[in-house]
């Protein structure tokens, strides 16, 4: 085997990996598009409620936390059975005396913890405040967002169902006027959820929790060994630990929750790192386990488990596959065979890896809201930057170092709002 | 070729290679889909939603009425044009609305309680401040009764009912959409439903079906070895048949099927991800939720919720929930045989129906 | 639209038009070929280029023959001064994207990845003696015939992708033609631009050519049809039938 062939093998295997994430999102939008429609728990509207505590992690959030308060206080939930715990972890700017208003004005109601020590992190906030609950349910919600009045009882609903461990709603830009930034993030989260997520739960696969507009049951997070405090992105590490014990994972599409999505860039190449870097750390510490595959998963679950966690690693994956080509090109390698060219359209449509055009297509035709479809050619340009940002991160010594081997800070994006008067909803 | 040429034939080239890009690039600079998705905050589960709806409306719109409007029957139109008429005195005018075929093609607000004689189709929405009692294959497409609503045989709901007071099903009834009331909902044989909530939804006329009173002389059920505890609950990885008279104390999963026996007792949530099946007498405490079908037997009782992915059959006087502690039974296909009673809501996606 | 319904007359009703699609686009090719060669002959003359064009034939078994026509310009193995032009150019796309206010972020990475791609190309022409693997001739040729390929998988990759939506039958025609009409006109014009420049700026530009500015032109125009025909409204849209303002 001569260097040319060796190289054009690696190419290959790259080609493939490229391809699998295509059919990925083949199977995911057909899926969604012709499948049957899988939500089981959304219209338990009338029940014997369990009883929830909503956490909201917050550091330096003074812009947004009083809307997100006001807010949950507004939830039509029996009052007597959910309280809120604004987690206060070291704000240095005016969060903590919004928070202690709110407690005055709402005993009982409204529980702040305020964390003044221990791991930064919202992992380790989460993990030191759950600690302190007896409540059966636990919500999470970052400081930006504005769930409405049902989303709630939507959330708690699946919990009846005594073997899920976790569940995931779906998040809905609010600011996507901001810039073509917005706009892309708003056809890629509307695949995302609209698609992926509603596709894995129609298949039974691996919905995942997504850390905000979700929660957990007690028992289940005190079975699976509490939050990671070293972990980067609890939510997958959550998930993953949950399945591998034997946890279902819900998604439910119709429990929608508005968000703020970066309006620049340097935010959203920060937000996307740490993503990056997080689900890289679960994809070195859960991958080996998902392929010994426990006897209750079946093997859908496992593959979709492992492409999943694979996410993020396709991006660098997919660079190498560029050098390859190149190296090839300039080797005299024969363009006839194919090769080259078949690669630069696999790798072009699934660029970034984060949603085809079919699939974002989809979802924004299922969302009914059509005109924004037009984007699609833009959103090359916005793989483009994932994919050099992701693979910056994924190749960064922190995506594979062991979780505690570097203490993870508070990885905040950049609000947008105003002072409290623009919190409304 | 002149470099002026060159220039010009990669412009013409790059130009025509953008051009499917110009209605990306005129979305972008003149947005026309650029609002946040609208969906945030709705809510299917909310039973009378559009009852509450219509009522704001059509209160509101008779406060707007010249004074003319609200005594005696009148024919006229609301403030925003649709036409409606108002029955006081005579439900006899009705007639006078009503175009050749029997339809009613105005909003029809009825001041007094009104027996109808039946074959009437109202093609827009019926307020009934007072008892209103429907004749045999009547058509409505909405219904808002203050007082108690009495369909008759094979009536058809379209969009949704809703009463202060009980609502009485025919039999051989076709209730699309929702059907809710703040007290009963009584159904005849052989109605289908879609979605329904009230404090009590019987089959017949039958009192609300009880819980079971607890025994204590109850076997404790034995788990088989491949039995697993994960968090509150115990997993079993295979079919399970619950004897009778056994209890289960705490949540059980099954990974296959399980059949309750006689009387036995799940003091906890059940969930299978294969078909349940209760057997008479047979109680769950806490949620039932299955992957497939349940079919639970006579005089079974759940407090609820009932889950289902596929059909759930509610037997003879079996009882879920309690109207003082209400609960939703949501599955594909709902069937309701005689005496069975839920407290709350059914929800179902592909329609529901009681026994003939 | 929350979900369709798959029943096999939509089934049939895709496979039949991606299917009639591709024979219509791979019977017209030969045609389509002729067209090619009479555009480039006429490009070509017009531009004072005194050169021919040649023919690289196809064939689908002994059904169908196809020729594929391609300018016979020679690329040249690049000079001290091509090296220097080209190495200036690549130099001010770099120093052009650094200059990009951070809201062009995206337009940054291209000029970057374009000035990557080239650098790369300055590196090895810098060290490599000829032949080149690809003479110009034969990179054309092998352009033009990846873009009749391309053609023909128009019709194919909208089965999945578009005609499975319930568009009227006139508007998913419509977008097949569209796409298939704009790729005929735009193939030859690229294929020709492609080889003046080259011909023009050596072979040091081909790799960028190919990599940046070959199939992923084709993709990006069949991305933006398709985005701008997913757009168009169809009857699977929720219709509100009710009286919404009293629901």
């Amino acid at each position: 085997m001569t260097l040319a062939d060796g190289l054009a093998l690696a190419l290959w295997v790259v080609v493939a990996v490229l391809i699998t994430y295509t059919i990925r999102h083949y199977v995911f939008t057909l899926n969604r598009v012709f499948g049957r429609f899988r939500q089981p728990y959304v219209d338990i509207g009338i029940a014997d409620w369990p009883t929830v505590a909503v956490f909201v992690p917050a550091h330096n959030e003074e812009k947004v936390i009083g809307g997100m308060l006001e807010a949950l206080l507004a939830a039509d939930y029996p009052a007597e059975r959910f309280h809120i715990v604004p987690i206060d972890d070291r704000s240095t700017d005016g969060t903590g005396g919004i928070v202690e208003r709110y407690a005055r004005e709402h005993p009982g109601r409204v529980r702040p913890y305020v964390r003044t020590e221990g791991k930064p992190g919202k992992a380790a906030a989460l993990r030191d405040a759950t600690s302190r609950s007896e409540a059966e349910i636990f919500l999470v919600f970052d400081a930006d967002y504005l769930p409405g009045p049902n989303l709630l009882r939507q959330l708690v609903a699946p919990f009846f169902d005594p073997e899920v461990g976790a569940v995931m709603g779906r998040v809905i830009p609010h600011n996507l006027n901001r810039s073509l930034l917005t706009r892309l993030l708003d056809l890629e989260r509307a695949g995302g959820y609209q698609v992926d997520q509603q596709a894995r739960m129609n298949l039974r696969l691996i919905p995942q929790y997504g850390g905000t507009v979700g929660g957990v049951r007690r028992s289940a997070l005190l079975d699976v060994g509490d939050w990671d405090e070293d972990s980067l992105t609890e939510d997958t590490d959550m998930t993953f630990r949950m399945v591998l014990r034997g946890w279902e994972v819900v998604y439910q599409n119709r429990s929608e929750c508005y968000e703020e999505v970066p309006e620049n860039w340097p935010t959203r190449i920060r937000q996307i790192q740490r993503w990056a870097r997080g689900h890289n750390q679960c994809l070195r510490r859960y991958a080996w386990t998902l392929l010994k595959s426990p006897r209750h998963l079946r093997f859908a679950q496992v593959i979709d488990g492992l492409l999943l966690l694979g996410v993020f690693a396709v991006a660098p994956v997919l660079l190498v596959g560029w050098a390859l080509a190149t190296a090839l090109y300039f080797m005299g390698y024969p363009i006839e065979q194919g090769l080259l060219i078949l690669f630069a359209v696999a790798s072009y449509s699934t660029l970034g890896n984060f949603a085809a055009f079919f699939e974002v297509g989809t979802a924004a035709r299922l969302d009914g809201s059509r005109n924004r479809i037009r984007l699609l050619p833009f959103l090359s340009f916005g793989f483009l930057v994932n994919l050099l940002a992701v693979s910056r991160a994924t190749l960064s010594r922190r995506s594979w170092r062991a979780p505690g081997a570097h203490g993870p800070d508070w990885q905040k994006t950049e609000r947008y709002r105003g002072g409290n008067g623009e919190n409304g909803r | 070729m002149s470099t002026l040429l060159l220039v010009a034939l990669v412009l013409l080239t790059m130009s025509w290679a953008a051009l499917p890009l110009l209605p990306a690039i005129r979305e972008l600079y003149n947005p026309t889909d650029v609002e946040p998705l609208r969906m945030v905050g709705r809510d299917n589960a909310d039973i009378s939603r559009f009852a509450r709806g219509f009522r704001e409306y059509i209160e509101a719109s008779l406060r707007r009425l010249p004074p003319g409007a609200v005594r005696g029957d009148y024919f006229g139109r609301l403030p925003d044009g649709t036409h409606f008429v108002r029955v006081a005195q005579l439900p006899s005018v009705l007639a006078k609305g009503a175009v050749p075929d029997g339809s009613h093609d105005r909003v029809v607000v009825l001041e007094q309680a009104v027996t109808l004689t039946g074959d009437e189709r109202f093609r827009l929405e019926v307020f009934a401040r007072k008892d209103l009692t429907g004749g045999r294959g009547a058509e409505y497409r909405a219904i808002l009764g203050d007082g108690d609503v009495k369909l008759g045989p094979q009536s058809v709901i379209w969009r949704w009912i809703h009463a202060r007071g009980t609502v009485q099903v025919g039999d051989a009834s076709a209730l699309f959409g929702r059907t809710s009331s703040d007290t009963r909902i009584s159904l005849g044989k052989d109605v289908g439903f879609e979605r329904m909530g009230a404090p009590r939804i019987v089959v017949g006329d039958a009192p609300f079906p009880t819980s079971r009173v607890d025994h204590q002389d109850y076997t404790p059920f034995e788990a088989p070895e491949s039995a697993e505890q994960h968090g509150d609950h115990l997993r079993i990885p295979a079919d399970v048949e619950i004897g009778e008279g056994v209890v289960v104390e705490g949540h059980l999963v099954i990974a296959g099927k399980v059949h309750l026996g006689r009387g036995a007792r799940v003091r906890g949530s059940l969930k299978a991800h294969g078909d349940v099946s209760l057997g008479p007498g047979a109680v769950v405490t806490g949620a039932l939720v299955s992957g497939g079908s349940i079919v639970s037997g006579e005089g079974a009782w759940v407090k609820g919720p009932i889950i289902a992915e596929q059909q759930i059959t509610l037997g003879p006087r079996v009882g879920v929930g309690h109207p003082d502690n209400q609960t939703t039974v949501s599955g594909r296909s709902v069937v309701l045989s005689p005496g069975a009673g839920v407290a709350g809501h059914i929800i179902t996606i592909e329609g529901g129906h009681t026994t003939p | 639209m929350v979900q369709l319904e798959w029943t096999g007359r939509r089934a049939i009703r895709a496979v039949f038009l991606s299917l009639l699609g591709f024979l219509t686009v791979v019977s017209g090719l030969p045609v389509l070929g002729r067209t090619w060669g009479r555009l480039e002959t006429w490009v070509l003359g017009q531009s004072g280029v005194s050169v021919g064009i040649d023919w690289h034939s196809i064939g689908i078994g002994s059904v169908l023959q196809i020729r594929v026509p391609y300018p016979l310009l020679e690329g040249p193995w690049p000079s001290t001064s091509h090296w220097l032009i080209v190495g200036g150019g690549t130099a001010a796309l770099l120093l052009a994207s650094f200059l990009l206010p951070m809201r062009f972020l995206p337009a940054r990475y291209f000029l970057r990845f374009v000035a990557a791609v080239q650098s790369v190309a300055l590196v090895y022409f810098a060290f490599a003696t000829p032949p080149f693997p690809y003479p110009l001739p034969g990179y054309i040729g092998g352009l033009m015939t990846v873009g009749m390929a391309i053609l023909a998988l128009v019709p194919i990759a909208l089965g999945f992708g578009f005609y499975i939506f319930d568009h009227s039958l006139p508007r998913q025609i419509l977008l097949t033609v569209m796409i298939v009409g704009h790729l005929a006109i735009l193939l030859p014009l690229q294929g020709l631009v492609h080889a003046i420049l080259i011909n023009r700026f050596s072979l040091l530009v081909q790799p960028t050519l190919f990599f940046v500015f070959g199939v992923l032109v084709e993709v990006l125009v069949f991305v933006g049809f398709y985005g701008w025909a997913m757009s168009w409204g169809g009857s699977e849209i929720p219709q509100d039938v009710g009286t919404g303002a009293r629901l």
